[in-house]
């Protein structure tokens, strides 16, 4: 039974993995258009 | 509806939204705790079995967040208010997620059990087709510009995916049951280990935490997406507010 | 809601039924001076076959076991090109625009089109189940099951297919797009298919009564759905 540790290990791995950088893209979306609001506000209110 | 609608933007505050991913990664470290330390391992399956606490959670994420997508595109039909159109676009990106994970796990869970990777088990094989179906509609989300028309195409796309999702689970359950197949969720003696149980109820229960919290970080981008689009091609000047959330 | 007044107009002058016939037969009439589904559906059928008797012969045991799934391979394909087919006549004279501004009930639109599609399925079928019982030495056995099969899977896949047929001829659609809505959501028709098939054409039609009402259900839901939902594909 041991010798299957493996795939436990894979999977919480890729849990984490998935989860984790989905959320690290998120961040980095959220940021890339919360920038592209501000300059088209910037660029109306001019 | 505006009931919801309120609640739905305290949820979404900023600081509504940290108190939630704190929540989320607490749970999410008890349930890992629990999986992989308190709870002993299985009489039959041996460790591999602790795959179960990440596999049944993704699973029941990627039904809910589908649930979702369907109840937000039938409103958005009977209202036609955005805010439903990004309900649906979010759960919809972020239950494909949720079910490819689970089907990977899925199949992490079964090679060391069947032998193979994948034995066309019927809730595998089912949860595969709605991953297809889900691709498929966010694909068609990709591939129309006009904002009315992709709402309206993809909210039909999540209604009838998900209406057909029971069919074609029963049909694959009566096509496999032509081959007895042993499934995945057989653990351990006719008693199941009370730390198990645990373990798993809090496993989704984290995953859950974490849907939501992933939500309201994709409705967010949703928004400011939404906004810029608008702003760039409206000629009125002054604050457009959230009119429609 | 632009059209909603006119629907209102033309659901009490016309019967909704009245309707949809008088596009399915539109259709119909476009088709057999066209050609498309004799012209291209059949040869691509039977090119089908043909390859896939290379492909996984020459002994006629796999043949004739793999013949069921691979009828209703080809049939699942033809129903994926005659429904792209049904839009592709609308938008190529901008049909379709003419079709939305009419005062017809968009579901009957819907319901023709998708008649149409299931009638030239049907013809096809038939043919095609000709070459298989040739090409494969499979035995026709048990027919009424195996027509009642392929009449309700063809209903089935021409209810999907005339559905999204629209989908099909948007902005940027890829090639692909189409069929990976469709295929998917059909999965239940190509299983009962292929097993009432089986089961008819190996002398067990009794237990084929179960995919046949599978199939059946199918075919509800689905028209039922398409006749709720299809206005909401074609408003503009």
């Amino acid at each position: 039974m041991d010798e299957n540790v493996g795939y436990v290990v894979a999977g919480y791995a890729i849990t984490a993995i998935a989860l984790g950088g989905y959320v690290l893209r998120l961040f980095a979306r959220a940021r890339e258009a919360r920038r592209r609001a501000e300059v088209v506000a910037a660029r109306r209110r001019a | 509806m505006d009931v919801a609608a309120r609640g739905l933007g305290k949820a979404t505050s900023r600081s509504g939204e940290r108190a939630l991913g704190i929540a989320a990664l607490v749970a999410v470290v008890v349930s890992a705790t629990l999986s992989l330390v308190v709870a002993p391992p299985d009489a039959v399956q041996g460790e591999v079995q602790r795959l179960m606490y990440v596999h049944v959670p993704a699973a029941w994420l990627a039904y809910l967040s589908f649930f979702v997508v369907f109840i937000s595109s039938v409103a958005y039909l009977k209202t036609r208010r955005s805010r439903w159109d990004r309900i649906a676009a979010a759960s919809a990106e972020i239950g494909v997620l949720f079910t490819a994970l689970a089907i990977a796990l899925g199949a992490l869970w079964g090679k060391p059990i069947w032998g193979t990777w994948w034995t066309w088990d019927p809730r595998l094989t089912t949860t595969a087709m709605l991953l297809l179906i889900y691709f498929t509609y966010l694909a068609v989300r990709r591939v129309v510009d006009n904002p009315s028309r992709r709402a309206r195409w993809a909210a039909v796309i999540g209604i009838v995916g998900f209406v057909d999702v029971p069919i074609v689970h029963l049909s694959v359950v009566w096509w496999r049951s032509l081959h007895q197949q042993a499934t995945l969720l057989r653990v351990g003696g006719p008693e199941i280990h009370g730390s198990m149980l645990a373990a798993l109820l809090v496993g989704v229960v984290a995953f859950t935490l974490v849907y939501a919290y992933l939500m309201t970080l994709r409705l967010r981008i949703g928004r400011l997406e939404e906004r810029a689009v608008r702003e760039a091609l409206s000629p009125q000047v002054g604050e457009l507010e959230e009119a429609d959330v | 809601m632009t059209a909603r007044a006119e629907d209102v107009a033309a659901r009490s002058s016309v019967p909704f039924l009245r309707q949809a016939m008088a596009i399915a037969a539109k259709d119909l009439r476009i088709e057999i001076r066209g050609r498309h589904a004799l012209g291209t559906l059949l040869p691509f059928a039977a090119t089908l076959l043909v390859s896939f008797g290379f492909a996984f012969g020459p002994g006629r045991d796999v043949l004739e076991r793999t013949a069921p799934g691979l009828l209703w391979m080809a049939t699942l394909f033809a129903a994926v090109m005659a429904a792209r087919r049904s839009y592709q006549a609308e938008t190529e004279d901008d049909a379709l625009e003419g079709l939305l501004l009419a005062p017809v009930d968009k579901a009957a639109v819907f319901l023709g089109k998708a008649t149409a599609v299931a009638l030239e399925l049907l013809v096809l079928v038939i043919a095609v189940l000709l070459m298989v019982v040739v090409l494969f030495d499979l035995s026709p056995g048990n027919p009424f099951a195996l027509l009642g099969a392929f009449a309700l899977g063809t209903v089935g896949l021409a209810a999907v297919g005339g559905l999204f047929g629209v989908v099909a001829e948007a902005e940027r659609t890829r090639e692909a797009v189409f069929p990976m809505l469709v295929l998917p959501l059909v999965t239940p028709v190509l299983i009962a298919g292929v097993r009432a098939t089986d089961l008819a054409t190996t002398g067990q039609a009794g237990e084929a009564a179960q995919w046949l009402g599978l199939l059946l259900a199918f075919d509800i839901v689905f028209v039922s759905i398409g006749i709720l939902v299809f206005g909401h594909l074609m408003e503009d």
